[in-house]
């Protein structure tokens, strides 16, 4: 049986060459090897940390606090790595991501809180925690140059972002369609109720989702990181945001249930090639907002049409 | 004699698939006329193309002879016509009276005039004979009262026609009895009722006339002294079904499931019973008897605070639906849409969410999708469950085959009990009939079954005993030869079988 419907993320692969082609048209510098390699390695960021995010939606809730996470990583691995290496930190920020995701699921679970006004409490504390880790101050890791590999460093010729960001989706890809946790996670977003009568243990996979987002997370800081060369507690403030916008843009529905995987690739692709795209005709970062918020309308009420056709499919005809 | 309403060459279909053909009959003045089918005969179709919700294709819809124009809800309610949903369109968290005059809210001065609102609003209720304290919550009264909030709501747009899809399907056989005299006080004061159900007992004892649809098609209309229940099921089916001979008994010596003094304080009490292997054992009593508690104790739902359980003769302890899944006892919810159904999940999805866990994966995690077809292809075959593809969404399933998906997904494992809480609700004949079948297979090979059924004939067409629960107590244990309806009952008010 096939379980993944191309048509679901068509519209927005489709946006995305003809965004493309229209600005190759415009400015020539558009299609160049350097700046599609370029287009990638800066979505690999958004994008690599949004596959997390996604399963956390597909499970119905969200996290609000990833870039208060990636601040609280990135000032681990600036200063852990700094004393014992470069490894030890990266092992240091993961275990702290976990950390933080199973604290995120169990005030949901355990307290009882909703994702959104738990996780926006912990985005609070953990910049907090970040700010006072790094006592305020930017840490430069400058003498720290191996962690360079993982932002200029490449494989096969391909950069290694885009590996990591390819890894990441393949893994996330296999484990959501072919994996009894996939399973698990969207029938916890799908019908709480009905996996609880089931014997799923819904507090476990509610607590992997918000385990989920930390660990794409921990991919994502240590890109930022390398490509910054310093670890601060006030980076990644608009991160949650950027994150959150591309999985929805992408067709992961916001209530749980039915995620989109290849959607939320697309879409933060679709974002990358807009603003590269403005950024080499030379428009105005302002004016940039305005253009990509519009688009994003566009986005959404091609989507909403496609549920809104669903929804009807879904009530009529039925007694 | 022309008809008041008349509905002439109805037709409608969605993405090409039509749901009605040509649909033509009228409907008189101050009648109660009920309209039948199986499900996806066409019958809701129907109702919201008179509710403005869907628009036909062709045809068109008079009253009083005049061509109505029914674009919108707000058209429909200006024609006078007045649905009342299966699901109710009240909001849970306002008052009677604010979700009553929840359209035309009385106002003074541009401003809502709280204390008129309620005065109309009591005053409409008493008109109809409905003791309901208009101030209240909505969320907090009965499923019954909720419906008589609905029909007030629709008669204070002072509707002449009501229509009511499936008013009974989540009521108790009392609650249906007072309906029912609500039905013959509208019909007093003149108004038209046009009333859907799946239960022929109700249509004989409210309605006038009777319509009849399958397939998206007309069949017949007749008056109700002209029909009798197998005369109707033919129409509706195309043929006969002697489904009203009680099944062969498959019950066994031995004892599948032992319940000893089970209590949780406030829900039920001392409990005890024995489950025999083969047997089908209902469990009735009044709402809020305790009985669907203590079933979801059996299952793990809720910790029982004390009691014995023992299946097949090995004591249990149930903490979890985990532990009682392994054990071998499953669970049929009676809510299928809130906590049954996975919808935005496939059928192939829904019906593998259990027995996924046990199968075999390659590698230790990677389902192979084969073996996940082969599940749905089992239970496919012994239920015969219609659908498209097995990726389809569940949500676009008819009831009764989303209900086979959720037993099956259950039948799936090696179970020793199930725990049934009204497994043939809001389904329609065909599908009961097979619903009926499997429990007679199931039982056969030996499982034991504790079922809800809150359809009393139902209970004594299926069950082999039925306990019968007051305040959370065992009153009655009744065995099928002594089965009728009046001990049942006397035993669920409590008065030990004395009427």
């Amino acid at each position: 049986m096939k379980r993944y419907k191309c048509s679901d993320t068509a519209g927005l692969l489709a946006a995305v060459i003809l965004v493309f082609t229209v600005f190759s048209c415009l400015y020539p510098n558009m299609l160049t090897l350097f700046n599609i390699k370029n287009i990638f390695v800066q979505v690999s960021t958004t994008a690599i940390a949004a596959a997390g995010m996604t399963f956390a939606m597909t499970a119905g809730v969200f996290d609000l606090s990833i870039g208060s996470i990636q601040a609280l990583l990135s000032v681990i691995i600036a200063q852990v790595g700094l004393q014992f290496g470069l490894a030890t930190g990266i092992s240091a920020a993961a275990a702290a991501a976990v950390f933080c995701g199973v604290i995120n699921g169990l005030v949901v679970v355990k307290l009882k809180i909703q994702a959104f006004a738990a996780t926006l409490v912990t985005m609070i504390i953990l910049r907090g925690a970040a700010v006072l880790l790094a006592h305020g101050k930017e840490i430069p890791i400058y003498n720290m140059g191996s962690i360079k590999f993982f932002s200029s460093g490449t494989i096969l010729e391909i950069p290694v972002p885009i590996v990591m960001m390819i890894l990441v989706y393949a893994v996330s890809f296999a484990a959501y369609e072919y994996t009894e946790f996939g399973m698990y996670m969207r029938s916890v977003g799908s019908n709480l109720k009905a996996a609880e009568i089931s014997g799923i243990c819904t507090g476990k996979y509610l607590i992997l989702a918000f385990v989920c987002t930390a660990v794409g997370t921990v991919f994502s800081t240590v890109i930022t990181t390398s490509q910054i060369m310093f670890g601060k507690g006030t980076i990644g403030e608009d991160f949650a945001m950027d994150v959150i916008t591309t999985v929805v843009l992408g067709g992961t529905v916001l209530t749980g249930g039915k995620g989109n995987l290849f959607g939320t690739l697309a879409a933060s692709l679709l974002i990358a090639v807009i603003k590269n795209g403005l950024n080499i005709g030379g428009m105005n970062t302002y004016y940039q907002q305005l253009v990509i918020g519009i688009v994003f309308i566009a986005a959404l009420v091609f989507n909403n049409g496609k549920n809104l056709h669903a929804f009807r499919k879904k009530t009529e005809g039925r007694e | 004699m022309s008809g008041f309403l008349e509905i002439k060459h109805v037709s409608k279909s969605f993405y090409g698939v039509p749901a009605l053909k040509d649909i033509s009959f009228t409907i008189a003045k101050g009648s109660v006329h009920a309209v039948m089918g199986e499900n996806g005969a066409g019958k809701s179709t129907l109702m919201k193309i008179l509710g403005g919700v869907y628009q036909a294709d062709e045809g068109e819809v008079l009253i009083c002879q005049k061509r109505q124009k029914l674009d919108n809800v707000q058209d429909a309610q200006k024609a006078g016509i007045s649905v009342i949903y299966q699901e109710f369109n009240l909001i849970p968290d306002l008052t009677v009276a604010e979700n009553i005059f929840i359209v035309n809210t009385p106002k003074k001065r541009g401003l809502v005039d709280k204390r008129l609102r309620n005065e109309k609003a009591e005053e409409l209720l008493k008109s109809l004979n409905i003791d309901i304290n208009p101030r209240v919550l909505v969320k907090d009264l009965s499923v019954s009262k909720k419906q008589m909030v609905e029909i007030a709501k629709a008669l204070s747009h002072d509707s002449e026609i009501i229509i009511m899809d499936e008013p009974t399907a989540a009521l108790n056989d009392d609650e249906v009895v007072s309906l029912g005299r609500m039905i013959q006080h509208l019909k007093e004061q003149g108004k038209t009722v046009i009333y859907i159900s799946h239960r022929l007992k109700e249509v004989f004892d409210m309605a006038d006339t009777v319509t009849v649809l399958r397939d998206g098609t007309y069949v017949d209309t007749k008056p109700i002294s002209e029909l009798t229940e197998n005369l109707i099921i033919k129409l509706m089916v195309g043929h006969e079904i002697n489904g009203r001979k009680r099944r062969e008994s498959h019950v066994r010596k031995e004892v599948v499931l032992k319940v000893r003094n089970l209590s949780k304080a406030g829900l039920f009490e001392d409990v005890s019973f024995d489950l025999h292997k083969g047997e089908i054992l209902g469990a009735a009593g009044l709402m809020g008897c305790g009985r669907e508690e203590m079933l979801s104790a059996l299952y793990g739902l809720i910790k029982a605070d004390s009691g014995q359980v023992w299946l097949d003769g090995e004591q249990i302890q149930i903490k979890s639906v985990k532990d009682a899944l392994h054990k071998g006892i499953c669970f049929l919810t009676d809510d299928r849409k809130e906590s049954g159904i996975f919808p935005l999940m496939s059928v192939q999805e829904n019906m593998t969410m259990i027995s996924i866990r046990n199968l075999k994966k390659k590698l230790g995690f990677y389902l192979r999708a084969q073996d996940e077809l082969a599940q749905l292809n089992t239970m496919t075959e012994i239920m015969n469950i219609k659908y498209s593809d097995p990726s389809q969404k569940i949500s676009f399933l008819s009831g009764g085959n989303q209900q086979k998906v959720l037993l099956g997904r259950n039948l799936l494992l090696q179970n020793k009990v199930f725990i049934m809480l009204e497994p043939a609700r809001g389904i329609d004949v065909g599908a009961k009939e097979e619903i009926y079948k499997l429990l007679h297979q199931l039982t056969e090979q030996g499982m034991g079954v504790l079922a809800v059924f809150s359809d009393m004939n139902e209970l004594i067409q299926v069950c082999d005993r039925a306990l019968v629960f007051w305040q959370g107590r065992i009153t009655g244990d009744i065995k099928s030869e002594d089965f009728n309806k009046e001990k049942i009952l006397s035993h669920a008010a409590g008065r030990g079988g004395k009427l």
